[in-house]
Protein backbone atom coordinates (compact mmCIF):
# COMPACT_ATOMS: atom_id res chain seq x y z
CA UNK A 1 0.00 0.00 0.00
CA UNK A 2 1.66 3.11 -1.30
CA UNK A 3 1.49 6.39 0.56
CA UNK A 4 -0.67 7.95 -1.60
CA UNK A 5 -3.64 4.85 -1.41
CA UNK A 6 -3.14 5.50 2.85
CA UNK A 7 -4.05 8.98 1.72
CA UNK A 8 -6.76 8.20 -0.30
CA UNK A 9 -8.06 5.68 2.37
CA UNK A 10 -7.71 8.36 5.05
CA UNK A 11 -9.84 11.11 3.03
CA UNK A 12 -12.18 9.12 1.25
CA UNK A 13 -12.86 7.62 4.86
CA UNK A 14 -13.63 10.72 6.59
CA UNK A 15 -15.36 12.50 3.77
CA UNK A 16 -18.13 9.69 3.18
CA UNK A 17 -18.14 9.69 7.13
CA UNK A 18 -19.13 13.16 7.60
CA UNK A 19 -21.50 13.19 4.56
CA UNK A 20 -23.38 10.02 5.63
CA UNK A 21 -23.67 11.01 9.46
CA UNK A 22 -24.86 14.28 8.56
CA UNK A 23 -27.94 12.85 6.34
CA UNK A 24 -28.41 10.40 9.10
CA UNK A 25 -28.46 13.11 11.80
CA UNK A 26 -31.26 15.02 9.26
CA UNK A 27 -33.63 11.82 9.09
CA UNK A 28 -33.81 11.96 12.58
CA UNK A 29 -35.19 15.70 12.44
CA UNK A 30 -36.91 14.18 9.74
CA UNK A 31 -40.26 16.46 10.35
CA UNK A 32 -37.87 19.60 9.77
CA UNK A 33 -35.57 18.36 7.03
CA UNK A 34 -36.25 20.17 3.69
CA UNK A 35 -35.96 16.68 1.70
CA UNK A 36 -38.05 13.24 2.18
CA UNK A 37 -35.97 10.28 3.84
CA UNK A 38 -35.28 8.19 0.71
CA UNK A 39 -32.82 11.23 -0.39
CA UNK A 40 -30.88 11.01 3.00
CA UNK A 41 -30.73 7.56 2.65
CA UNK A 42 -30.26 7.59 -1.28
CA UNK A 43 -26.87 10.29 -0.29
CA UNK A 44 -25.66 7.41 1.84
CA UNK A 45 -25.70 4.74 -1.22
CA UNK A 46 -24.19 7.20 -3.30
CA UNK A 47 -21.37 8.16 -0.51
CA UNK A 48 -20.51 3.97 -1.28
CA UNK A 49 -20.79 4.30 -4.64
CA UNK A 50 -18.09 6.86 -4.52
CA UNK A 51 -15.86 5.17 -1.63
CA UNK A 52 -16.53 2.20 -3.86
CA UNK A 53 -15.10 3.85 -6.94
CA UNK A 54 -11.89 5.31 -4.77
CA UNK A 55 -10.52 2.18 -2.90
CA UNK A 56 -8.72 -1.03 -4.08
CA UNK A 57 -8.87 -4.09 -2.63
CA UNK A 58 -12.17 -5.82 -1.08
CA UNK A 59 -10.43 -5.97 2.21
CA UNK A 60 -9.66 -2.55 2.31
CA UNK A 61 -12.78 -1.15 1.26
CA UNK A 62 -14.66 -3.34 4.03
CA UNK A 63 -12.23 -1.83 6.66
CA UNK A 64 -12.98 1.50 5.16
CA UNK A 65 -16.84 1.00 5.51
CA UNK A 66 -16.61 -0.15 9.26
CA UNK A 67 -14.12 2.95 9.62
CA UNK A 68 -16.98 4.93 7.95
CA UNK A 69 -19.90 3.36 10.28
CA UNK A 70 -18.01 5.12 13.19
CA UNK A 71 -16.54 8.55 11.48
CA UNK A 72 -20.12 8.63 10.74
CA UNK A 73 -21.72 7.47 13.74
CA UNK A 74 -19.51 10.16 15.52
CA UNK A 75 -20.30 13.06 13.59
CA UNK A 76 -24.03 12.03 13.92
CA UNK A 77 -24.02 11.94 17.42
CA UNK A 78 -22.34 15.59 17.21
CA UNK A 79 -24.98 16.90 15.22
CA UNK A 80 -27.66 15.64 16.79
CA UNK A 81 -26.27 16.76 19.82
CA UNK A 82 -26.01 20.08 18.43
CA UNK A 83 -29.82 19.65 17.74
CA UNK A 84 -31.05 18.72 20.90
CA UNK A 85 -29.09 20.61 23.26
CA UNK A 86 -30.99 23.64 21.53
CA UNK A 87 -33.91 22.38 23.09
CA UNK A 88 -32.18 21.78 26.66
CA UNK A 89 -35.06 20.14 27.65
CA UNK A 90 -33.00 17.07 28.92
CA UNK A 91 -29.90 16.91 30.67
CA UNK A 92 -26.60 16.43 28.85
CA UNK A 93 -26.41 12.53 30.08
CA UNK A 94 -29.69 11.66 28.78
CA UNK A 95 -29.21 13.62 25.72
CA UNK A 96 -25.52 11.84 24.84
CA UNK A 97 -26.96 8.50 25.97
CA UNK A 98 -29.74 8.97 23.54
CA UNK A 99 -27.82 10.20 20.46
CA UNK A 100 -25.28 7.48 20.82
CA UNK A 101 -28.36 4.92 20.62
CA UNK A 102 -29.45 6.02 17.19
CA UNK A 103 -25.82 6.76 15.68
CA UNK A 104 -25.31 2.54 17.13
CA UNK A 105 -28.79 1.69 15.55
CA UNK A 106 -28.17 3.70 12.08
CA UNK A 107 -24.83 2.17 11.88
CA UNK A 108 -26.11 -1.34 11.53
CA UNK A 109 -29.52 -0.46 9.84
CA UNK A 110 -28.53 2.05 7.17
CA UNK A 111 -24.59 2.86 6.78
CA UNK A 112 -23.05 -0.73 6.68
CA UNK A 113 -25.47 -2.18 4.48
CA UNK A 114 -26.16 0.84 2.38
CA UNK A 115 -22.60 1.80 1.90
CA UNK A 116 -21.85 -1.75 1.38
CA UNK A 117 -24.40 -2.34 -1.64
CA UNK A 118 -23.09 1.05 -3.21
CA UNK A 119 -19.45 0.35 -2.71
CA UNK A 120 -19.55 -3.06 -4.35
CA UNK A 121 -21.48 -1.42 -6.91
CA UNK A 122 -19.14 1.70 -7.70
CA UNK A 123 -16.04 -1.40 -8.03
CA UNK A 124 -18.09 -1.92 -10.83
CA UNK A 125 -17.07 1.40 -12.53
CA UNK A 126 -12.86 0.61 -11.26
CA UNK A 127 -11.49 0.11 -15.29
CA UNK A 128 -8.14 -1.01 -14.07
CA UNK B 1 -10.69 10.17 -14.68
CA UNK B 2 -12.79 7.49 -13.00
CA UNK B 3 -11.56 8.91 -9.88
CA UNK B 4 -12.00 11.80 -10.43
CA UNK B 5 -15.62 11.79 -10.54
CA UNK B 6 -15.71 10.00 -7.34
CA UNK B 7 -13.60 13.03 -5.05
CA UNK B 8 -16.09 14.91 -7.08
CA UNK B 9 -19.49 13.06 -5.96
CA UNK B 10 -17.88 12.93 -2.42
CA UNK B 11 -17.93 16.19 -2.10
CA UNK B 12 -20.48 17.25 -3.37
CA UNK B 13 -22.58 14.56 -1.11
CA UNK B 14 -20.50 16.17 1.87
CA UNK B 15 -21.77 19.63 0.83
CA UNK B 16 -25.60 19.23 0.32
CA UNK B 17 -25.17 16.78 3.28
CA UNK B 18 -23.95 20.03 5.37
CA UNK B 19 -26.52 21.89 3.61
CA UNK B 20 -29.67 19.98 4.08
CA UNK B 21 -28.84 19.15 8.05
CA UNK B 22 -28.27 23.49 8.42
CA UNK B 23 -31.71 23.44 7.00
CA UNK B 24 -33.39 21.38 9.26
CA UNK B 25 -31.38 22.28 12.33
CA UNK B 26 -32.41 26.21 11.09
CA UNK B 27 -36.21 24.43 10.88
CA UNK B 28 -35.89 22.67 14.53
CA UNK B 29 -34.87 25.68 16.50
CA UNK B 30 -37.19 28.03 14.73
CA UNK B 31 -40.16 25.52 16.15
CA UNK B 32 -37.96 25.08 19.18
CA UNK B 33 -38.66 28.66 20.01
CA UNK B 34 -42.67 29.01 19.01
CA UNK B 35 -42.72 26.52 21.38
CA UNK B 36 -40.60 27.70 23.98
CA UNK B 37 -42.97 31.16 23.65
CA UNK B 38 -46.25 29.38 24.48
CA UNK B 39 -46.93 29.39 28.29
CA UNK B 40 -50.01 27.33 30.22
CA UNK B 41 -50.87 29.09 33.85
CA UNK B 42 -53.92 28.54 36.14
CA UNK B 43 -55.46 31.27 37.30
CA UNK B 44 -58.70 31.77 39.51
CA UNK B 45 -58.76 28.59 40.87
CA UNK B 46 -61.83 27.61 43.24
CA UNK B 47 -63.00 24.23 44.62
CA UNK B 48 -66.69 25.18 46.27
CA UNK B 49 -68.59 22.37 48.14
CA UNK B 50 -72.30 22.58 48.43
CA UNK B 51 -74.58 20.16 49.66
CA UNK B 52 -75.38 18.95 46.03
CA UNK B 53 -72.12 19.23 44.36
CA UNK B 54 -68.67 20.05 44.27
CA UNK B 55 -67.84 22.62 42.14
CA UNK B 56 -64.04 22.93 40.30
CA UNK B 57 -63.48 26.36 38.50
CA UNK B 58 -60.35 27.72 37.41
CA UNK B 59 -59.47 29.77 33.96
CA UNK B 60 -56.64 28.17 31.83
CA UNK B 61 -54.69 31.05 30.53
CA UNK B 62 -52.64 30.11 27.32
CA UNK B 63 -49.85 32.92 26.21
CA UNK B 64 -48.31 32.64 22.59
CA UNK B 65 -45.28 34.65 23.03
CA UNK B 66 -44.43 34.05 19.64
CA UNK B 67 -44.67 36.29 16.47
CA UNK B 68 -47.24 33.60 14.97
CA UNK B 69 -50.68 32.45 15.45
CA UNK B 70 -51.34 29.37 16.97
CA UNK B 71 -54.06 27.44 16.24
CA UNK B 72 -55.42 24.97 19.27
CA UNK B 73 -57.07 22.10 17.93
CA UNK B 74 -58.36 20.58 21.26
CA UNK B 75 -58.40 21.05 25.46
CA UNK B 76 -59.13 18.18 26.87
CA UNK B 77 -58.57 17.27 30.87
CA UNK B 78 -59.27 14.96 34.37
CA UNK B 79 -59.38 15.70 38.05
CA UNK B 80 -58.49 13.78 40.63
CA UNK B 81 -58.56 13.60 44.06
CA UNK B 82 -55.43 11.81 45.40
CA UNK B 83 -55.78 8.55 43.83
CA UNK B 84 -60.02 8.77 43.08
CA UNK B 85 -60.59 10.04 39.77
CA UNK B 86 -63.61 12.73 39.51
CA UNK B 87 -64.27 12.96 35.76
CA UNK B 88 -63.19 15.25 32.88
CA UNK B 89 -63.54 18.72 32.96
CA UNK B 90 -66.50 20.43 31.06
CA UNK B 91 -65.28 22.52 28.39
CA UNK B 92 -68.46 25.08 26.55
CA UNK B 93 -65.46 27.20 24.50
CA UNK B 94 -64.27 26.07 21.06
CA UNK B 95 -60.34 26.65 20.82
CA UNK B 96 -59.31 29.73 18.84
CA UNK B 97 -56.37 30.96 17.14
CA UNK B 98 -53.96 32.45 19.72
CA UNK B 99 -52.73 35.40 17.86
CA UNK B 100 -49.07 36.34 17.93
CA UNK B 101 -48.17 37.93 21.50
CA UNK B 102 -51.35 37.67 22.51
CA UNK B 103 -53.44 35.39 25.02
CA UNK B 104 -56.38 32.84 25.12
CA UNK B 105 -58.17 32.41 28.38
CA UNK B 106 -60.51 29.65 29.13
CA UNK B 107 -62.96 29.23 31.86
CA UNK B 108 -63.62 26.06 33.01
CA UNK B 109 -66.08 25.15 35.36
CA UNK B 110 -66.97 21.54 36.42
CA UNK B 111 -69.85 20.09 38.92
CA UNK B 112 -68.06 16.86 40.59
CA UNK B 113 -71.73 14.84 41.12
CA UNK B 114 -73.04 11.24 41.75
CA UNK B 115 -70.40 8.61 42.93
CA UNK B 116 -67.50 10.90 41.57
CA UNK B 117 -68.55 13.21 44.34
CA UNK B 118 -68.16 10.14 46.59
CA UNK B 119 -64.62 9.36 45.47
CA UNK B 120 -64.08 12.85 46.23
CA UNK B 121 -64.99 13.00 49.87
CA UNK B 122 -63.72 9.38 50.42
CA UNK B 123 -60.23 10.75 49.36
CA UNK B 124 -60.19 13.37 51.84
CA UNK B 125 -57.57 15.01 49.64
CA UNK B 126 -56.17 19.08 50.04
CA UNK B 127 -57.39 19.71 46.54
CA UNK B 128 -58.47 18.52 43.11
CA UNK B 129 -55.64 18.06 40.92
CA UNK B 130 -56.22 18.71 37.12
CA UNK B 131 -54.52 16.77 34.28
CA UNK B 132 -55.17 17.84 31.02
CA UNK B 133 -53.38 18.89 27.67
CA UNK B 134 -53.64 21.09 25.01
CA UNK B 135 -53.63 20.00 21.38
CA UNK B 136 -52.10 22.76 19.24
CA UNK B 137 -50.63 23.35 15.42
CA UNK B 138 -47.62 24.90 15.20
CA UNK B 139 -46.10 26.78 12.14
CA UNK B 140 -43.02 25.10 10.35
CA UNK B 141 -42.38 26.65 6.91
CA UNK B 142 -45.37 26.11 4.89
CA UNK B 143 -47.44 23.25 7.11
CA UNK B 144 -48.02 22.58 10.61
CA UNK B 145 -46.78 20.51 13.19
CA UNK B 146 -48.79 18.70 15.75
CA UNK B 147 -47.56 19.17 19.12
CA UNK B 148 -49.60 18.57 22.89
CA UNK B 149 -48.54 20.46 25.95
CA UNK B 150 -49.46 18.69 28.99
CA UNK B 151 -50.39 20.73 32.35
CA UNK B 152 -50.39 19.50 35.98
CA UNK B 153 -51.74 21.71 38.84
CA UNK B 154 -53.26 21.32 41.78
CA UNK B 155 -56.53 23.36 43.10
CA UNK B 156 -56.16 23.64 47.04
CA UNK B 157 -59.90 24.05 48.59
CA UNK B 158 -61.55 27.15 49.36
Amino acid sequence: MTKQDCGTLVLATALTGIAVGLALATRELSRFSPVPENFLLGLVFLAGIALGGLLRGFAQLLAAILVVMLVGGAVMTAALLVAELGDSLLGLEVTLSVAVGKAVLNGFLFIFPLTLIGALIGRLFQRD
Amino acid sequence: MQRKISWALLGVLVLIASLWYAQAQWSYQRFIQTARGLEVQFTDTAVEETSEAVRVRFTLVLTNASDQAISVEGVSCLLYAGQEFLGPCTMLSTPPAVPARGEWRLTVTTDVTGHYRENYHRARAAGIRVKGSLQMELPLGDGFVKVTRRFHQVISRS
